[in-house]
C-alpha cells in the first residue's frame, strides 16, 4: 500500500503548495484543521518549511538553498536581515543568543523559530533578491551542492558553477521531477580537490577528461547512489558514464526520471536510490538509463581526478577545507572564514555582509564544512580585511579543533535527534583547545557530531566520528555518543567504524584527549592520524580511546528531548509556550 | 492505515441520506479538493455532481458547486468542525489515523505527535535481546497500526546494556479508548501512551529478531 505521504503528494504537491501556505499564513497557523496537520506539514517541506519538533508547535525551520552555496552580492545580507527580523524564539540560546542563521553541510542556510504567518513576507524578500526555499526539503531535487569556490579556484578542471546553476534552473519547479520517491541530493564537483563531496550524494558529477573523436574533452563522470543515513552508508557508485557539460543536464534528468519511475514508493525507508543501485547494480542502472531515458549513445567513463582529492581526506596533500587566504585565478583572493558549528548570530552576519561589501565583491559562499568564504578580495584589501574585528570570531586561521568541528541541529529543534549537539560541540572544542596539545604536524583534525544516524553532520567521514546515543551512568539514563574512527573521503574513501559505543557525553572530551595522546605515543615518525588508524583493527583502536571524566562539564546530560527547549530555565514539555502567534501569545493546544 | 479519502467504485449510499466527504475536481476553480456534504447520491466516480450545500474547505466558501467525483469517504458524524473519515466498511466509532512521520521520528495519532524516538523503553527478555530488563533506545519507527484498542509500532532500536541492535515488529506503545463526546459532537477516543519504563503494565512485544 502506498504510504500516506504518497497519497498526500498525489492530492496536492509541488508549486500548488505556495498558495496554500499563503492562505494559512493569512488565517493563522491555528486554522490548519487539526486532522490535516500531518499532511500539510509534509507538503510544506517542499517549500523549505519544516515543522519544528514536539514542544515547538507552530514554529518552523526554513531552509534556503543557493546552488553550489554561492550567494551573490547582497543575498547574504538579506538572509541576515531575515534572521534578525523573523528568526527569534521564545527564549535565547546560551551560546548564540536569539536570532541567528545556520550554515549547513549541504551549503544551505537554515532559519529557526519561523512563524507561518511571516512566511509570505519572507518569501517576497527572498524572491526580490533571487533566493528561494523551493524544494529545500521534501521529496525532490534538494539544494545542488558543489565546489563553493567554483569559477575562482586554481584547482578547477571544469566549470562546476555553470552546471550547478543549469541543474538548479532546470529541476527546481519542474513538474516532471517535483515528486520523487524520496529526497534527491545532487553534487557537482569541478576541481581536483573533491570539495563537492560527490561520493555521499544520490547523484554525483565528478571532473573527468575523455577522448572523443580524437579530441580530449573535459566534462564529468557520473556516480549514483551515495548517502550516509540510517546505518546504511554507501559511496556513490560509478555507472561508467561520461557526460560533456552540454550533456550533463539531460543525463541528470534521465537519472532523476529513472529514480522517479523505479524508486520504491511503498517503503520510505528503502526509497533512496542507493537501495535501487544495491538491487540493480551499477550496470543495470546504466542499461536502463541508456535504453529508456537517453536517446544518444552514452560515453563510457573518462579519466577522473580522484587520486588528487584532498577535501575531508585525512592525510592527503592539498586543501582539506576552504578556510584561510587563497589566491584566485584572476589574481584577487578568497578568504575562507571558520564558522564554529555553522551558526552565525544575526548581528554578526550583518557585519560580515558589510565586510564582504567593503573588501570583496559582496559575494559570500557557503561550504560543506559549515563555513563561509568571502570572494574577490583584491590584494590591497587583504590587510584591512584581516584586521576586521569580526574575523577574530570567524577566523581565517582558527585552531584546528575549531576548524574541524561540525555539528548538526540536534535536540534543539530536530525530531530525530537523540542528543544535544551544537552547544555541546562548541563546549567540546573550547575544552579541547584549552586542554589538549595536538601532536606535531597535525594541522587538520575533523570532529563531526551528529545527533542520530541520519548523519546530517557527515560523521562517518571525519577523523573522529560522533553520533548520538544513550546510556546509563550511575543508574541514570544519560546522553551518550558512539565514537567512530577511520573515516574520510579522498582517493580511497572510507566510512568510520564505530569502535567505542555509548560513551557518556561527559567522558567524550577525555576520550579524545587520551586517543590523541596514545596516537602520539605509538605512531611512527610523522605518521598521519588517518594512516595510523588504517593500520589498526577495531579492537586495537577501542583500546586507544579510553573514555574518562575530566574537568569538562556537560550541562545537557539529561534527556534534552523531553524538554520543549533544552536551554530554557523552565524546560519541561508542559512549560512550552508553543503553539503561539507571531507576537508570542499562546494559542490553545489540543492536548 | 491511511486516512486520506478512500476510493470507491461507485457511491454506496443510494437511498440513505449520509454525510460524506467527496473529493472532486471543482468546475469553478479547477482544483481538486475534498468537501463535506449530506447527500443521497447514487453516482459513479467520474460523474458530475451538483451539490446544493457544500464547502470548498480550501477557500472557506460554502457554495452550490459542480464537481467531478474522484472519491468518496463516508463521514460518521456530520456537521462537526473536524473531518472524520471511516473506511468504506461501516464500523463502530470514529476512524483513527495513525502513521509515522518525519522519517520515522514520530508516531502521529489523529495528527498529533504522540510517541517520539530517542526514548529508552524497558523491554522484557526476548523482545530485543536476552537482557532481563533491556533498556532499549528507540531509533526509528518503521510502521504503526491499530490492533483492536492497541497501537502497535514496528521499531528499530538498540539495547543499551548489551549493544544488540534489533527490530521489533510489534511494540505496543499505547491504547485508544472511547473518550467522552465533547459538546462539538466529537468523540475523542483519546490516545493514552504507555510509560516507556513500565514494563509490567504493558502487553509484550512480538516477533523480535536481531539484525545483522
Ligand atoms: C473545514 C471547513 C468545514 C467543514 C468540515 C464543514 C462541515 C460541515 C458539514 C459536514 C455540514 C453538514 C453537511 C452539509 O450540509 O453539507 C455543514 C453544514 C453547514 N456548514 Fe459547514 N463546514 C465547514 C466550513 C463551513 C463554512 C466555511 C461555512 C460558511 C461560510 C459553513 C456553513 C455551513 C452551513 C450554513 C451549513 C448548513 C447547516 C444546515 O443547514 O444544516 N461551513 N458543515
Ligand atoms: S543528524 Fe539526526 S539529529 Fe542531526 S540534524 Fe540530522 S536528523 Fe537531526
Ligand atoms: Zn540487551
Amino acid at each position: 500500500m502506498p504510504s500516506d505521504v504518497e497519497a498526500w503528494k498525489d492530492e496536492l504537491y509541488g508549486t500548488d503548495i505556495r498558495a496554500e501556505i499563503e492562505r494559512f499564513a493569512e488565517t493563522g497557523w491555528e486554522t490548519i484543521p487539526d486532522d490535516e496537520r500531518d499532511a500539510w506539514f509534509e507538503r510544506f517541506k517542499w517549500y523549505g518549511l519544516y515543522h519544528q519538533r514536539a514542544g515547538q508547535e507552530s514554529y518552523f525551520m526554513l531552509r534556503i538553498g543557493p546552488p553550489g552555496g554561492i550567494l551573490e552580492p547582497g543575498q547574504f545580507r538579506v538572509l541576515a536581515e531575515l534572521a534578525k527580523e523573523y528568526s527569534t524564539g521564545p527564549v535565547p540560546n546560551p551560546e548564540f543568543g536569539n536570532g541567528w542563521l545556520d550554515v549547513t553541510t549541504r551549503q544551505a542556510v537554515q532559519l529557526h523559530w519561523i512563524n507561518l504567518e511571516d512566511v509570505p513576507a519572507i518569501f517576497d524578500r527572498l524572491d526580490e533578491v533571487g533566493l528561494s526555499a523551493v524544494q529545500a526539503c521534501g521529496d525532490s531535487w534538494r539544494n545542488i551542492v558543489g565546489c563553493p569556490v567554483a569559477g575562482k579556484d586554481k584547482h578547477e578542471h571544469v566549470d562546476a558553477h555553470t552546471l550547478a546553476h543549469d541543474l538548479h534552473d532546470e529541476f527546481k519547479e519542474n513538474e516532471a521531477h517535483s515528486n520523487l520517491p524520496r529526497k534527491w541530493k545532487v553534487s557537482v564537483t569541478g576541481c581536483d580537490e573533491g570539495c563537492g563531496q560527490g561520493d555521499i550524494n544520490d547523484l554525483a558529477f565528478e571532473p573527468a577528461s575523455k577522448e572523443i573523436d580524437g579530441e580530449t574533452v573535459r566534462g564529468y563522470n557520473v556516480r549514483v547512489g551515495g548517502g550516509l543515513a540510517r546505518n546504511e552508508p554507501r559511496f556513490a557508485r560509478n555507472i561508467d558514464v561520461f557526460a560533456t557539460p552540454e550533456q550533463a543536464v539531460e543525463v541528470a534528468g534521465g537519472i532523476s526520471a529513472l529514480f522517479r519511475d523505479y524508486g520504491n514508493r511503498e517503503n520510505r525507508y528503502a526509497a533512496r536510490i542507493k537501495f535501487l543501485v544495491d538491487e540493480w547494480g551499477p550496470e543495470k542502472v546504466r542499461e536502463v538509463l541508456q535504453e529508456e531515458y537517453i536517446d544518444w549513445e552514452l560515453e563510457t567513463a573518462g579519466e577522473d581526478l580522484r587520486s588528487e582529492y584532498s577535501y575531508n581526506a585525512g592525510d592527503a596533500t592539498g586543501k582539506h577545507d576552504h578556510v584561510g587566504v587563497h589566491e584566485q585565478v584572476d589574481g584577487a583572493y578568497y578568504v575562507g572564514l571558520n564558522v564554529l558549528v555553522g551558526r552565525i548570530g544575526a548581528d554578526d552576519a550583518l557585519e560580515l555582509a558589510d565586510v564582504a561589501d567593503a573588501y570583496g565583491s559582496g559575494e559570500v559562499r557557503l561550504t560543506q564544512r559549515q563555513n563561509i568564504v568571502l570572494t574577490d578580495v583584491p590584494e590591497a584589501n587583504l590587510e584591512g580585511l584581516l584586521a576586521e574585528p569580526q574575523l577574530e570570531t570567524y577566523s581565517p586561521d582558527p585552531h584546528p579543533f575549531q576548524r574541524g568541528s561540525i555539528a548538526c541541529t540536534g535536540t534543539e529543534f530536530c525530531s530525530l535527534s537523540i542528543v544535544e549537539t551544537k552547544n555541546r560541540q562548541v563546549r567540546f572544542s573550547r575544552w579541547l583547545v584549552d586542554n589538549v596539545e595536538l601532536p606535531e604536524g597535525v594541522e587538520n583534525f575533523h570532529i563531526h557530531l551528529s545527533g542520530c544516524t541520519a548523519s546530517c553532520a557527515q560523521p562517518q567521514i571525519a577523523d573522529v566520528s560522533l553520533r548520538g546515543m544513550k546510556t546509563r551512568k550511575d543508574g541514570e539514563p544519560v546522553e551518550a555518543l558512539d565514537i567512530g574512527l577511520g573515516g574520510g573521503l579522498g582517493e580511497n574513501p572510507q566510512f568510520a567504524s564505530w569502535v567505542t559505543e555509548r560513551v557518556p557525553v561527559d567522558e567524550v572530551p577525555g576520550a579524545i584527549k587520551n586517543l590523541l595522546a596514545n596516537f602520539e605515543a605509538e605512531r611512527e615518525d610523522g605518521q598521519s592520524f588517518r594512516a595510523f588508524v588504517l593500520e589498526r583493527d577495531d579492537d586495537e583502536l577501542a583500546d586507544l580511546v579510553e573514555p574518562e571524566e575530566t574537568s569538562y562539564d556537560d550541562p545537557f546530560m539529561h534527556n534534552t528531548k523531553r524538554t520543549w527547549y533544552p536551554y530554557a530555565d523552565q524546560d519541561a514539555l508542559d512549560e512550552s509556550p508553543a503553539p503561539a502567534t507571531p507576537d508570542g501569545s499562546p494559542l490553545p493546544s489540543d492536548d | 492505515m491511511s486516512s486520506g479519502a478512500t476510493s470507491a467504485g461507485a457511491c454506496w449510499s443510494c437511498s440513505e441520506r449520509v454525510g460524506v466527504v467527496i473529493t472532486g475536481r471543482w468546475q469553478n476553480t479547477g482544483i481538486r479538493a475534498p468537501t463535506p456534504a449530506i447527500t443521497t447520491l447514487g453516482h459513479a466516480l467520474g460523474q458530475l455532481l451538483r451539490l446544493s450545500r457544500s464547502h470548498n474547505y480550501r477557500t472557506g466558501v460554502c457554495l452550490p458547486a459542480i464537481l467531478t467525483i474522484l472519491s468518496v469517504t463516508r463521514l460518521d458524524k456530520v456537521c462537526s468542525s473536524r473531518w472524520m473519515h471511516t473506511d468504506l466498511q461501516p464500523q463502530s466509532g470514529m476512524a483513527i489515523s495513525v502513521r509515522t512521520l518525519d522519517d520515522g521520528a514520530w508516531i502521529s495519532i489523529n495528527d498529533s505527535r504522540e510517541v517520539g524516538v530517542s526514548e529508552v523503553w524497558t523491554l522484557p527478555a526476548g523482545e530485543c535481546c536476552s537482557c532481563r530488563l533491556a533498556p532499549v533506545l528507540l531509533e526509528g519507527f518503521t510502521d504503526v497500526s491499530i490492533d483492536g484498542q492497541e497501537v502497535v509500532a514496528g521499531v528499530v532500536g538498540q539495547c543499551l546494556e548489551c549493544g544488540t541492535r534489533g527490530s521489533i515488529d510489534r511494540l505496543p506503545v499505547g491504547r485508544v479508548g472511547e473518550g467522552p463526546t465533547t459538546e462539538r459532537g466529537r468523540n475523542d477516543r483519546r490516545f493514552r501512551r504507555y510509560a516507556p519504563e513500565a514494563v509490567s503494565t504493558r502487553p509484550t512485544a512480538t516477533h523480535a529478531r536481531d539484525s545483522p
